[in-house]
């Protein structure tokens, strides 16, 4: 009798074991997939959303990413990010954005959860449905056990890694639509942006140009412009949207700082304070470009050349 | 013992089944106005299911060709992921297709069929079921 009591509580403990282990699969959830990060450009306009293809989760599918929960991370993430003035409902936007899932791998054993998203980004203009873009993202993410012990929770947080970077990727592609911009400068009454060609070297940059270069630019490899040659310790800067920045210099005593920066558009002039960090010199520079690629920091006081070059 | 292998199976697995059958197409598209498909042939497919999808869709009155390699002027180009697993003998888990603006690869359709063991079906039947899932979509 006492061993028939021991069984049934074994077994009971069991089975709580796995339902509670295994737990039930849930949804990706829209605050998990929204993505926060400022976008590089800001469209004065308004934008309605669609979201086909999702599927609702469910004992039989797992976890998955529903319609409803893709397009609140969509609108989320567009309202942070600024990428477009507004979010309105109901296709009655400037442009509308659809977006479909269009598949959405997961694993079904294993220690870590690797799950791969594909989607289909269109962006059409609403007055005339005119297509601006249309384009296939895919992305993927991996959770292991060290984010989630519960196999259906690391699934969820697998799918919903892989959806917040399909959304990343997706604003960026409209972040980096030309079309877009023009239209947005004809709307205002302005010229296209000129054509680099017009361009004659080396030009000083104005406070806006500064401005948009490291918006567009948050990564940049640079080095001290020193002559001698084992002085000039390569180093890369990382600008986030706060204007905080990062110096990574491998090969200097202090091999990771963070700073500010500031950009005085009045002045034309950027400004970074490492602290006591000395490397690069804290002070304010004048950015000028040489030719197509190449930029110098010049120092408006004695700070010394920092040279970089960017991608035509 | 028991436990350890509970534990583990609820820590490795996710934990249910799955068993669905899907499609979308993008409301913009048009796929009666395609003419010309290439299903562009999975190098890891052995089981040749890019000719079974080639001729489905020949019998939907497209002029389909397959291959690795892929013509030069087509209207849609079709690509597919075919998933398999053991039970008693090998069946297709998983199969989905889209079907692409050959320009930019962008997935103008897709369908996916999903079938565990209980629920299997032939390749043959999956193809059928994925494309005919996709083409009722379109005429909606």
């Amino acid at each position: 009798m006492k061993t028939t009591n021991c069984g049934r509580i074994t077994g009971i403990l069991v089975v709580t074991a796995v339902v509670g282990l295994t737990g039930c699969a849930s949804t990706a959830t829209r605050e998990a997939m929204s993505v926060g990060t400022p976008a590089t450009k800001s469209y004065p306009y308004s934008v309605s959303v669609q979201t086909r293809g999702g599927t609702e989760t469910s004992q039989m599918t797992g976890s998955t990413v529903s319609n409803e929960e893709l397009k609140a991370a969509l609108e989320s993430s567009i309202i942070q990010s600024k990428l477009f003035k507004s979010v309105v409902q109901g296709g009655n936007g400037d442009y509308e954005l659809t977006v479909i899932v269009t598949q959405l791998t997961k694993p079904v054993f294993g220690a870590s959860f690797t799950v791969e998203m594909e989607t289909g980004w269109a962006l059409t203009k609403g007055s005339d449905k005119a297509v601006i873009m249309r384009k296939g993202i895919k992305s993927s993410h991996t959770a292991t056990m060290d984010d989630a012990v519960v196999g259906a929770t690391r699934m969820r947080m697998a799918v919903e890694g892989a959806a917040r970077k399909n959304i990343a990727q997706g604003l960026q592609a409209i972040a980096d639509l030309g079309a877009l911009d023009d239209d947005a400068r004809s709307e205002r009454g302005r010229a296209p942006a000129p054509t680099p060609a017009a361009v004659t070297y080396p030009r000083t940059l104005s406070g806006q140009d500064i401005a948009a270069h490291f918006a567009s630019y948050p990564s940049i490899e640079a080095r001290r412009g020193e002559a001698t040659p084992r002085r000039q310790a390569p180093f890369t800067l990382r600008i986030s949207r706060e204007r905080k920045v990062e110096r990574s210099c491998p090969n200097c005593y202090t091999q990771y700082a963070s700073g500010s920066m500031v950009v005085k558009q009045d002045d034309a002039q950027v400004c970074f304070d490492w602290g006591s960090v000395p490397y690069p010199a804290s002070g304010c520079f004048k950015l000028v470009q040489t030719n197509a690629t190449d930029f110098q920091l010049r120092g408006v006081g004695f700070e010394t050349v920092i040279r970089y070059s960017v991608g035509p | 013992m028991l436990l350890a292998a509970l534990a583990a199976a609820a820590t490795m697995t996710t934990g249910c089944a799955i068993n669905r059958a899907t499609a979308t197409v993008d409301p913009s598209v048009n796929l009666g106005s395609l003419k010309a498909m290439h299903v562009r042939k999975d190098p890891k497919d052995d089981n040749g299911i890019n000719v079974l999808i080639a001729e489905k869709l020949r019998t939907r009155g497209y002029n389909v060709t397959t291959g690795t390699e892929k013509p030069p002027a087509v209207d849609a180009l079709v690509t597919y992921v075919d998933r398999w697993r053991w039970d008693i003998t090998m069946y297709m888990l998983e199969l989905t297709i889209t079907i692409r603006d050959p320009r930019n690869d962008y997935p103008l359709a897709s369908g996916n069929s999903f079938h565990t063991s209980l629920a299997r079906k032939s390749p043959t039947e999956m193809v059928d079921e994925v494309l005919a899932n996709i083409f009722r979509e379109a005429g909606k």
